[in-house]
């Protein structure tokens, strides 16, 4: 019975939560709830997964665009690049305001029927090409994972 | 004959009016004037509203508020004074019963969205220093400023028109009951003291003089405590405590077409931005 017990247990904690993934290379795990995770590396860059239960006819076209209007209307970013990753996802990257202007902020938007996940990194303009590998890396991890 | 006898009966009245006159702590007098003051409001059937509390505002026609206030600031020094001297001081215990007119303390609590946060702020700080007010602290657009409490309610008005107001709190304290409280301790120390010095004067043993001064250290101890506790108490009240925090407000007004811009129905999106994650 304790066996049994346990092993329910075990599955149990490994099903919870939505972002259990390992960090990429150059990442640790800051902190970790069932929604979200956050990750750092050494030179202070950010990365970080959010989920979030989808609603019906929420397309990653449609919470891309919302994303992108915020951003660019209210908030002083500049969209410099839009690519489709497959076909529920969006990346998405953005000059961020004066106060962080040698930085880039790249989200990306995944989602299934039930699942809206947001990934987001944002680091420096000269560590960029190095973060983004990292960044595409848990986003295929994520895609592969859960929106497939 | 009937004058005469009239005369010598009146005599010792006189005597003893203005012997409690003299003997009348500086406290005892302002309570007195605030005794009659109160005695005629209910007399003319004048009551305390929350409009003739209000700093600035007259009470009872000509009394303002910030008389009040000097004239108590004034008590306290004519008090450290008499602390001083105390041989010119002459507590006497005519009557225990303290009044003192209403004391409160203002706080206000402001937040103004404001497309240059900068510029308000040092509009607001020039404000208040031509109020006679001074800035206590300062972190980035979140100021704290000390205003004369008369000039509280006319300082808000001032600002709050500098942008939009995301949130207002205002409120006070009373503190009446504390300050009539503590006056009537500082005023039996000061008589507690008075007898402890007569005591000192005429005793005769080492033994009983070290044993009095040490109860006179005591009681000059907790003089002085006092007497700190109303003037922290006094400064509260004299100036009211504001605090200003200013937002960047982003415009959602397209400066050259005038098309008004919906916000987000979607309030979590707005989380998401460099600032957030790189906080987190």
């Amino acid at each position: 019975m304790k066996k049994y017990l346990l092993i329910f247990t075990v599955l149990f904690a490994l099903g919870c939560g939505h972002v259990n993934f390992d960090p990429p290379s150059e990442f640790i795990e800051k902190s970790k709830t069932s929604e979200r995770l956050v990750l750092v590396s050494s030179d202070a860059s950010r990365i970080r997964l959010s989920w979030r239960e989808n609603t019906k006819n929420g397309t990653h076209k449609f919470w891309s665009n919302l994303m992108k209007r915020e951003l660019t209307t209210f908030k002083g970013y500049k969209l410099t690049n839009t690519e489709e990753y497959k076909s529920n996802a969006t990346i998405m990257e953005f000059t961020p305001p004066p106060l962080y202007k040698d930085y880039i902020y790249t989200v990306a938007v995944m989602t299934n029927d039930d699942d809206l996940y947001i990934l987001e990194l944002g680091c420096e303009t000269s560590a960029y090409a190095e973060k983004k590998k990292s960044f595409l890396s848990l986003l295929k991890k994520v895609y592969s994972k859960e929106i497939n | 004959m009937k004058s005469l006898i009239l005369f010598v009966i009146s005599l010792p009245l006189i005597f003893a009016g203005c012997s409690a006159k003299k003997s009348m702590s500086p406290y005892e007098a302002r309570i007195n004037m605030s005794s009659q003051r109160e005695a005629a409001d209910y007399a003319t059937g004048t009551t305390v509203t929350a409009e003739s509390s209000r700093p600035g505002t007259a009470r009872g026609g000509s009394t303002s508020y910030a008389k009040k206030l000097r004239a108590v600031n004034k008590d306290i020094e004519v008090a450290d004074k008499n602390d001083q001297n105390p041989s010119d001081s002459k507590p006497e215990s005519k009557s225990d019963a303290v009044k003192i007119s209403r004391m409160i303390i203002y706080y206000g609590n402001l937040s103004i969205s404001v497309l240059h946060p900068e510029q308000s702020l040092q509009k607001a700080l020039k404000i208040a220093e031509d109020m006679g007010g001074y800035m206590k602290s300062r972190n980035n657009f979140r100021v704290v400023l000390r205003i004369p409490s008369a000039k509280f309610f006319k300082f808000i008005s001032i600002i709050e028109p500098f942008g939009e107001v995301t949130s207002r709190r205002i409120r006070s304290e009373d503190v009446t009951a504390q300050f009539v409280d503590l006056s009537m301790r500082m005023n039996n120390l000061l008589k507690a003291r008075e007898r402890l010095l007569a005591i000192l004067a005429k005793a005769v043993k080492v033994k009983d003089t070290l044993e009095i001064e040490r109860e006179i250290t005591r009681v000059t101890g907790q003089l002085e405590q006092i007497k700190g506790q109303l003037r922290y108490l006094q400064n509260l009240v004299s100036f009211a405590t504001v605090t200003l925090r200013f937002h960047k407000k982003y415009s959602s007004m397209q400066s050259s077409g005038q098309k008004i811009k919906l916000e987000s129905p979607i309030y979590w999106i707005s989380t998401f931005d460099i600032n957030n994650l790189l906080r987190n």
